[in-house]
Order: C-alpha cells, then structure tokens, then sequence
C-alpha cells in the first residue's frame, strides 16, 4: 500500500518499488493480505493498519487529502475511532508502528537526506534509536507477543520484497 | 509480574537518558555556532597572512599596486 501511494516520488528518485513488480495489482494484494490477517486475529489486525494509517499521515500538516482534510485531521480522526473501538491495543499498535517508522527512516538516512519528512533528519539519529527502543519497550509491555512478531514480521517482508524486485530487475535485464 | 515492572522501568530510564540528550546535543550544537562563527574570521585573517591567498576570492594579494585596501599587504 505505501510502495501504491509513493509510486511517483520514487519514479522520480529512481527507486526500485513493488509497484513496478506487481503494477495496478498492488492494492488488491494488499487488501487481500488484509482480509486475511483479519482470519488470524481481526483486533490485532485493524489496530496495526489503523496504527500505519494514522501514523503516515500524522507527518502531512499542509497537504490536503481528497477527502477535504489535512493529514493530521485524518490522523487524529483514525486515532479516535481506534482508541474508542479498541482501547489499550491501539496504544501498543502505535507505539510498534512507530518504532517500525523509526528504524525504516534510520535506514533511509544515507539515501534521502534532505528529506522534510525524515525523521532522523529531523530528530538526529541517535534520537531516533532511543525513541525506538522506548517505543519498543512500552509496547512490549503492553502486548509482547505482537511487539516481537511485527518486528520479525517486518524484516521478513522486506527481505521478501527485495527478493521479488532482485527477480524482477533479472526478468528486466534479460529480455533487454 | 516484576520482570514486566523492569521493562516499564528501562524505558522510564532511557527516557531520561534521551531528554539529557536531546537538550544537551541542541545546546551544544547553538554553542559550537557561535564559537566558530567568533572563530572563523581570525582564522581566515591567519590563513591570509600565511598563504598570501584571500580565503574568501581566493585571489593572491596584490603586493604592487594599491587598488585595495584590504587585500594590499604593504599599507
């Protein structure tokens, strides 16, 4: 879903994205993959996409959404419906989605350094580490087992998706 | 239980750590402006006077004719 949204900034920087793999098919897999995280365990399943979705638009304070809102009102109004509806598994939904945002823009550092948005541009990097490792900390006290699985879950679907761009750009370099 | 009460603890703890540190490096950061900012003109003045070369235009000093005061060495 964030590779769909950012198609066109990484199209201009010149960045590998799922959206050149699977193209217009992006979103129906991601919907399907979500449909069938709600089969496995549909509160833990809403409060982390509820959680990405609030905390990728927490960053938009000018851009206007097609709905009419700034992203920060999105943000806060996604917050308040989760918080209502799910209560304390919100709270540790967010603290890991967080710590997940961290580590990716600690990553991203090297690539995109005068990125507004960046957080360890923003922050400073060490900054980023401990508020990572505090968020990781207070969500592993709220819900251990989901703050280890969505790291390990993390890392494994990077490393899947690199995997199908590295197949892709050998499908591309073949045929060329 | 108290293994959970330790987490909650580290966290607290790091916490503090960070607002230490948060403080400490903008602070830091503000000093060090400033310092080199005071330094940065007595330093160009030294590099000056050693290389004959103008740190700023990297012009070398024009020793025979007096067209300018600040880069004639000899007034």
């Amino acid at each position: 879903m964030d590779d769909y949204l950012d198609q066109d900034i990484d199209i201009l920087e010149n960045e590998q994205n799922l959206f050149t793999v699977l193209e217009l098919g992006v979103l129906p897999y991601a919907l399907l993959l979500l449909s069938l995280a709600f089969f496995l365990d549909s509160v833990t399943a809403l409060s982390l996409f509820l959680a990405s979705f609030a905390v990728g638009m927490g960053g938009n304070l000018t851009a206007k959404m097609p709905s009419g809102l700034y992203g920060y009102q999105e943000s806060f109004i996604v917050l308040l419906l989760g918080f209502l509806s799910l209560k304390i598994n919100m709270l540790s939904s967010i603290l890991i989605i967080i710590v997940i945002q961290l580590l990716d823009d600690i990553k991203d550092y090297k690539r995109n350094k005068i990125n507004k948005k960046n957080l360890a541009f923003l922050l400073g990097k060490v900054e980023c580490y401990l508020l990572a490792v505090i968020c990781f900390l207070l969500s592993f006290y709220l819900d251990s087992i989901k703050a280890v699985s969505s790291i390990i879950s993390t890392y494994l679907i990077t490393y899947i998706i690199r995997l199908l761009l590295i197949k892709n750009e050998k499908a591309v370099s073949e045929t060329t | 239980m108290p293994y959970f009460n330790k987490i909650l603890f580290t966290a607290f703890e790091i916490s503090i750590f960070l607002f230490g540190y948060v403080i400490g490096r903008r602070m830091g950061k503000k000093e060090g402006i400033i310092e080199g900012m005071s330094i940065v003109p007595l330093d160009w003045r030294k590099q000056l006077f050693e290389t004959s070369i103008c740190p700023l235009c990297n012009q070398e000093l024009n020793l025979k004719v007096n067209c300018d005061n600040v880069h004639n060495r000899e007034l």
